[in-house]
């Protein structure tokens, strides 16, 4: 093999998560929603869609279908991931991984989300994403109701209160900061007020996980557009380099995981701290996958940016705000901008270090990090070129 | 009550695990060879992949609670009479770890790490023992 070719991410496109949701349409599609999102990131980057030689979608299941709707007939690449958020960091990993290769020299990575539309639950006889492939050990689970991965985290949730002492409501300040950096978001599904009392007042989903813990369940798509260095060189936006990215995965019958997926975090902490030269002290925003509050504790303790155990009390006093000595989900992440699985978390990461965040941006922000602590762990650090 | 509820469709594979079950004994699997012990019914040993070597074996049937929840949202039809209901979370004492519920347990009076053991409970149209976990004696 030749040496890996420089890659720049060069198009970022996120649909208005907002007006989508205030206009709930039961046929819209995610290759409609797919479709929008890669249109976004084409006229971002100032590139014609001729030049799109690899295709990677996630939660949009037929390829051939998405390159009709999109007119990319014979990509040189083409695949379909599974609609689950782990899948967000890895997508764009092997975009990375095609351009470097020379496989491709332009990758899009399109997802589309139509869970809002189609009743999407999470949970139940017929989950999705992941779940599908258990078959009957399903079973096993389903016989006690147990279902969804929100009530798998509140199973760590719950073992964390018991180990570490944090009270009931020691999660709010996440959905709160979520709120508060969604109203600096022109795109947001949630930009209303949340008060703490109105966080302890909602109802629980599965208990000890209260509603505003939980990610929403809202349509949309986000478009990622990766290519050679040497291309972004003479393209719209400034050129985003990956400066270092990592995965490892923890693989059993249950998303709860009994180190609340320590092994697999530290390990990957580690090897994009190495990569890049980048420690927790130098990241400047952190956006962090929240399918549900306490995997935002779970990642800050794991990835190093507070003791085990202390998480719950870093975030406390504003110290993950926006002009906090570590701003997190910057864009109001999963229980505020909106779900879309990691993907729109990875576009601010990108939106942050080009310095176009707007009214939200994080002062001076040279280096972002992309966090997502699931089944499989991944990671992704951010500069401009 | 559980007639109704979901219950893992009973196959050659498991039918030992079943068998233990209806005479009150939780059974899980190992590896001659490897030794180890795991609770979902698998055609090999996950160590060295061989298919000869794995046996069910009578566990203890006690264990302790890892972690407990309460779902409250109506997921399942089978489970809306129910809500809120308990899951637990259970490590037995050989190790493998399955999700089950308790029985006979007060909600506060419930803490991680409180020794259980099992009770066979007929699940399904079939009613097909299931085990839940009490406090024990």
């Amino acid at each position: 093999m030749s040496q890996p070719i420089d890659v720049a991410i060069v198009g970022v496109g996120t649909t208005d998560f907002g007006s989508i949701y205030s206009d709930r349409d039961p046929f819209r599609t995610e290759y409609q929603l797919g479709v929008e999102a890669l249109k976004l990131a084409l006229d971002d980057a100032g590139l014609d869609k001729s030049e799109i030689d690899g295709l990677l979608l996630s939660r949009i299941p037929g390829y051939e279908t998405f390159g009709y709707m999109a007119g990319i007939e014979q990509p040189r690449v083409v695949n379909s991931y599974e609609g689950s958020g782990r899948m967000a960091g890895v997508v764009l990993q092997h975009a990375i991984s095609l351009v470097q290769a020379g496989l491709a020299t332009t990758v899009a990575c399109v997802y589309g989300n139509n869970g809002r539309a189609a009743g999407a639950t999470y949970g139940g006889e017929q989950r999705g994403g992941a779940y599908n492939a258990w078959g009957n050990m399903a079973k096993y689970d389903l016989a006690y109701g147990m279902t969804s991965p929100g009530a798998s985290v509140s199973m760590m949730w719950r073992r964390y209160m018991h180990e570490y002492g944090a009270p009931d409501g020691a999660l709010a300040p996440i959905a709160l900061s979520n709120r508060a950096n969604a109203q600096k978001n022109p795109i947001a599904v949630m930009r209303k007020p949340l008060s703490e009392e109105e966080y302890m007042a909602s109802r629980f989903v599965s208990e000890p996980l209260r509603l505003y813990d939980y990610c929403m369940i809202n349509d949309g798509g986000v478009a990622l557009i990766v290519t050679t260095a040497e291309r972004a060189k003479d393209l719209k936006k400034p050129a985003v380099v990956v400066r270092a990215t990592a995965s490892r995965t923890q693989l059993s019958p249950h998303y709860t995981k009994t180190d609340l997926f320590r092994d697999s975090a530290v390990d990957v902490a580690q090897r994009v701290r190495a990569q890049s030269g980048f420690g927790p002290d130098d990241i400047d925003c952190v956006q962090i996958y929240d399918n549900f509050t306490p995997i935002v504790l779970f990642s800050l303790e794991h990835f190093g940016f507070t003791e085990q155990g202390h998480g719950w009390e870093f975030i406390q006093d504003g110290r993950i705000a926006l002009d906090g000595q570590l701003p997190i989900n910057t864009s109001g992440g999963h229980t505020s901008e909106g779900y879309m699985q990691g993907w729109g978390l990875e576009a601010e990461a990108i939106r942050q270090v080009r310095g176009e965040a707007g009214e939200r941006q994080v002062a001076d922000c040279d280096v972002s990090q992309y966090i997502c602590v699931s089944p499989i762990t991944s990671s992704h650090i951010f500069t401009r070129a | 009550m559980k007639s109704q509820h979901t219950v893992p469709e009973i196959t050659p594979l498991n039918k030992d695990q079943f068998d233990g079950a209806r005479e009150g004994i939780l059974r899980v699997q190992t590896c001659t060879d490897d030794g180890g012990a795991w609770y979902l019914a698998s055609s090999n040993c996950p160590v060295c992949l061989r298919e000869d070597t794995v046996r069910w074996i009578d566990a203890s049937g006690r264990g302790t609670v890892w972690s407990w929840i309460r779902i409250h949202q109506p997921y399942m039809p089978t489970f809306k009479d129910e809500i809120p209901y308990t899951v637990a979370y259970i490590r037995l004492e050989e190790g493998p770890l399955l999700m089950s519920t308790l029985q006979g347990i007060a909600d506060e009076d419930v803490v991680c790490d409180m020794p259980v053991e099992v009770v066979f409970v007929p699940y399904g149209e079939d009613a097909t023992p299931m085990p839940e976990f009490r406090a024990v004696a």
